[in-house]
């Protein structure tokens, strides 16, 4: 009987099975509870020269990621030779050791490694990112761009001569256009954030200018490593030691960067772009630093301005209007202080229009419905796992960490510190660092189809600049 | 990390240079086909607890109609404006109540969506793609048609019209192919043909080309198999099956001569364009035109940027590359030349380095960089779940098998130096190619004539 029983049984239930089943689309699945993440802890050590590296193991995919970071950077750039921590970045990879620029490209490339430098505002860097089975050769690279750089002249000569032909094609570009012009009138033309490399102060930089500058700035003292991967400490320890282990003296420098005065009132400015499609819009004015405590409010508050897809200014500019491809917001957070942006490329005959709804959103953010603020609490809390998946997003995340001196649990207490906003700290972030009335707006468009419909907003005082002004005249190249 | 087991070890066992016990490289997966004829492929990646469900419909631009064109992209944006039981807003809204990201793109040959989301909210993805493979139609209107068309209409501005030699390719796809090849125009159509795309032509091509029998379904993270394979069935099975597409077929065809094209644009600079006919992607000679493309100009060292730009200085860059598509590729060589500089020198320099190529071989170490940057490309995308769910839909539709990864990197192992060679001699022939001139306002004497 048992048996009959349960051959019955499985009959029922193939039956049961092979009748389509319907799902339930009456409501949205609910998830499952989360699942936990390890949330990786940073080790430090020091190698034999007092030189700091952070250290993370990561396995599953044999490669690693090594950066040696110095402090210093444009920032520190001589008035009359803007360009010079690029410039001296550029020419560390232009040849070092025994190599010449070519045969040291020809090493990296046969390797396929990826071996970088560059110059932010603060800080110096070059990066290594290989595969473990050539870790080795690529640690030698390494050491040679960083101790022994050749910088020959017919390099910088080569150089110099690209970033003039740079420059005189980022005047085809409203996109940059729009974008230097919105740092020179938050910062000021002179702040390192704003200022850009011209024709006379990149033809006023000599060898001997990078030399100098190479040998101020990259340092042991001045340096620390971080390494993320699949590799052991005691193996890289070991394989550090070895090609720095010499690396010596310097001083440690250190990077002031000025913050920018509060803006203060709203002007308009507008660069001449005849024939353009659309018109390229930056609204925002300085921000905040990253030690703030508000850091947390003000990115879920950004979230539902302009910072995912479901933001207020992407759904209003895209989505409701059909204005531009999209439209979003955010805040920069360097060392020093930076600023909040919000930015589209619209349709050029709709720029008075569009103009109009961002003022809106950026006037409306100060009310954040229950609804939005939790889902915006739950986009940054719960997507926080990608953030620890790839050595690159490893390396990234905890290198944020370093340079903003973030507290040694910051990872652990990143998704409770945003669940638990409050509506009323969201809404006083608003107020306090989105500030329609205290706003720098750029507009790069045609202007002859564009400026009636802006004046008729009145929304404050224009200004022309012409992009001359913004990015300094052509080179004369020949 | 089992899965990575086999590529750890080919690693290992490269530097030590025993190439015979290597191990084939492979993204362990399992495929299963429901009764509807959705195929569903699944990947396990524990490393962190996130999952990417990724959708291929076999349907891109050359699937579309001339004067209709921009069809297939235009339906990438209106798969995320609501569905049956899917407010519309409500496909992004509920991903990001959840921590989950989406987006979509269309080629020539297919479309992609695609979740990223964390594991414990898979069922929420299963939901909403199925929702709109099923129930599409019962959420669409006119209204939200023409949203957005007006959208695509301002991506089309942002990526061609306003931007600096934003017009050359679509040119260059105008004049290349014949005008009854569906590869003849841009996938993001043209402006006319987007404004005259129809609510009925909207139904019309989801009722052809929706259809779970044309769709492939991957989910690569943070899974248990068997419990994933369950969810699919649970939300796809009710979804009818459509009927059999058919794919687009090209005619044959050659250029015959070099078709000599200028465009004025705003820029400083002049650029020079030159297009060959290549062969489809994992075609005979694909990989041999790809290495081909490197050595001309991957890297200081490659052939072209050596030579205009590192030592004669008359470009500001170059770029080489082989887009091999379903029906046919495209090998495409562009550099910008350095002010008071004519494209017909760059050109002579481009076509005495591609002509060296056709005479001799590389060098050995030529290509085994090209190989050697493939590996390290590889273990990038191994690492990515996104990426790795990319590689399974697409080996899987170009080359019948998702676990392709290993044949893929074969190819190139297995070349010599003279294949490289006869490749180009075969593709790369001067007198069969476009040649597009973008140049300055008014400055028509630096294009080619």
């Amino acid at each position: 009987m048992k048996a009959i029983l349960a051959f019955f049984l499985g009959l029922l239930l193939t039956v049961h099975s092979l009748v389509a089943q319907k799902a339930d689309r009456t409501k949205p699945p609910v998830s499952e509870a989360p699942r936990s993440l390890m949330v990786p802890k940073v080790e430090q050590f020091i190698l034999k020269n007092g030189v700091k590296v952070y250290y993370l193991q990561k396995t599953g995919v044999p490669h690693v990621s090594i950066t040696i970071r110095s402090n210093g950077g444009t920032a520190n750039d001589p008035e009359d030779k803007i360009g010079l921590a690029t410039a001296t970045a550029t020419l560390m990879r232009d040849g070092a050791g025994n190599r010449n620029a070519l045969q040291l490209s020809d090493e990296i490339d046969y390797l396929g490694i990826m071996l970088q430098s560059y110059a932010s505002a603060d800080e110096m860097s070059v990066g290594l990112f290989t595969p473990v089975s050539r870790l080795d050769a690529a640690l030698d690279l390494m050491r040679d761009v960083v101790l022994k750089p050749r910088f020959e002249a017919a390099e910088w000569e080569r150089r110099q001569r690209e970033s003039l032909v740079a420059l005189a094609q980022a005047h085809d570009e409203a996109r940059i256009i729009a974008s230097t012009a919105f740092n020179q009138l938050i910062y000021g033309k002179a702040h390192p954030f704003a200022r850009r490399a011209t024709e006379s102060t990149l033809k006023n930089i000599s060898i001997a200018d990078i030399q100098g500058f190479y040998r101020q700035t990259i340092t042991a003292a001045n340096s620390s490593f971080l390494v993320v991967g699949d590799v052991a400490k005691e193996t890289i320890k070991a394989k550090l030691d070895a090609r720095f282990g010499l690396w010596k003296g310097g001083t440690a420098k250190k990077v002031t960067i000025s913050d920018p005065a509060k803006t203060i009132g709203r002007t308009l400015y507008l660069v001449d772009k005849p024939g353009a499609a659309q018109t390229e819009l930056r609204f925002g004015s300085a921000g905040v630093r990253r030690s703030t405590p508000d850091y947390f409010a003000i990115t879920i508050m950004n979230t539902i301005l302009g910072g995912s897809f479901s933001s207020r200014l992407n759904q209003n500019i895209r989505e409701t209007h059909g204005y531009a491809y999209g439209a979003n917001s955010g805040f920069s957070f360097p060392r020093s202080v930076g600023h909040f942006i919000a930015s589209s490329a619209v349709q050029t005959d709709v720029t008075d229009k569009a103009v109009n709804e961002f003022m809106k959103e950026l006037t409306n953010i100060r009310n954040v419905s229950d609804d939005e603020m939790n889902r915006a609490r739950n986009y940054e809390a719960l997507g926080y796992p990608e953030n620890f998946g790839t050595v690159n997003a490893l390396a990234a995340n905890i290198s944020e960490k370093i340079t903003h001196n973030l507290p040694d649990n910051y990872f652990n207490t990143y998704v409770p510190n945003i669940l638990g906003l409050t509506k009323t700290q969201i809404e006083r972030a608003a107020q306090q660092y989105v500030d329609p009335a205290n706003m720098v707006i750029v507009m790069v468009g045609d202007l002859s189809k564009i400026r009636d419909g802006i004046e008729a907003l009145s929304l404050g005082p224009i200004k022309v600049l012409t992009k001359e002004e913004v990015l300094g005249a052509i080179p004369v190249l020949k | 990390m089992k899965s990575f087991f086999s590529l750890l070890f080919l690693l290992l066992v490269t530097i030590s240079g025993i190439r015979a016990q290597e191990k084939a490289l492979s993204i362990p997966h399992t495929v299963h086909t429901l009764d509807n004829g959705l195929t569903v492929i699944l990947h396990e990646d524990h490393t962190v607890p996130m999952v990417t469900v990724n959708v291929w419909y076999h349907v891109g631009s050359s699937y579309e109609k001339p004067k209709r064109t921009g069809f297939a992209h235009l339906f990438e944006h209106i798969m995320f404006e609501g569905s049956g039981n899917v407010k519309e807003g409500d496909f992004d809204n509920l991903l990001e109540a959840v921590g989950g990201n989406n987006n979509g793109s269309t080629t020539q040959d297919r479309t992609n969506y695609y979740e990223t989301l964390p594991a414990n909210a898979l069922d929420l993805a299963l939901f909403l793609e199925s929702d709109r493979m099923g129930y599409l139609l019962e959420a669409m209107s006119p209204g939200k048609v023409d949203g957005q068309r007006d959208v695509v209409k301002n991506e089309r501005r942002q990526s061609y019209e306003n931007r600096p030699y934003g017009m050359a390719f679509q040119t260059i796809l105008e004049n290349f192919y014949p005008k009854d090849h569906p590869y003849n125009w841009p996938v993001i159509g043209y402006m006319d043909d987007l404004t005259a795309a129809s609510y009925e032509d909207v139904v019309e091509f989801f009722k052809k080309y929706y259809a779970p029998n044309n769709a492939v379904l991957v989910i690569a993270g943070d899974i248990e198999p068997a419990k994933a394979l369950e969810k699919v069935k649970y939300w796809f099975n009710e979804i009818p099956q459509g009927e059999a597409v058919i794919r687009p077929t090209a005619p044959v065809f050659g250029l015959l001569d070099e078709k000599k094209l200028t465009i004025e644009d705003n820029v400083q600079l002049p650029r020079l364009y030159l297009a060959y006919q290549s062969p489809a992607r994992y075609a005979p000679g694909d990989a041999e035109m790809d290495v081909a493309a490197d050595v001309l100009a991957n890297g200081k060292n490659s052939r072209l940027y050596k030579r205009l730009v590192y030592e004669l200085q008359i470009a500001q860059n170059v770029s080489v590359y082989q887009d091999g598509s379903a029906l046919g590729g495209m090998f495409m060589v562009v550099a910008t030349a350095r002010p008071g500089i004519k494209l017909a020198q760059l050109q002579a320099v481009i076509d005495e380095e591609i002509g060296k190529l056709t005479t001799t071989a590389p060098t050995e170490r030529e290509v085994q960089r090209v190989i050697h940057q493939n590996e390290s490309n590889i273990l990038r995308q191994m690492e990515s779940p996104m990426a790795k769910a990319e590689m399974l839909q697409s080996y899987y539709r170009f080359a019948g098998n998702p676990d392709w990864l290993n044949e893929d990197f074969s190819r190139y192992k297995a070349l010599q130096p003279s294949d490289i060679s006869a490749s180009v001699r075969q593709y790369l022939n001067p007198k069969k190619r476009v040649v597009l001139s973008v140049v300055p306002k008014g400055k028509t004497d630096l294009a080619i004539q």
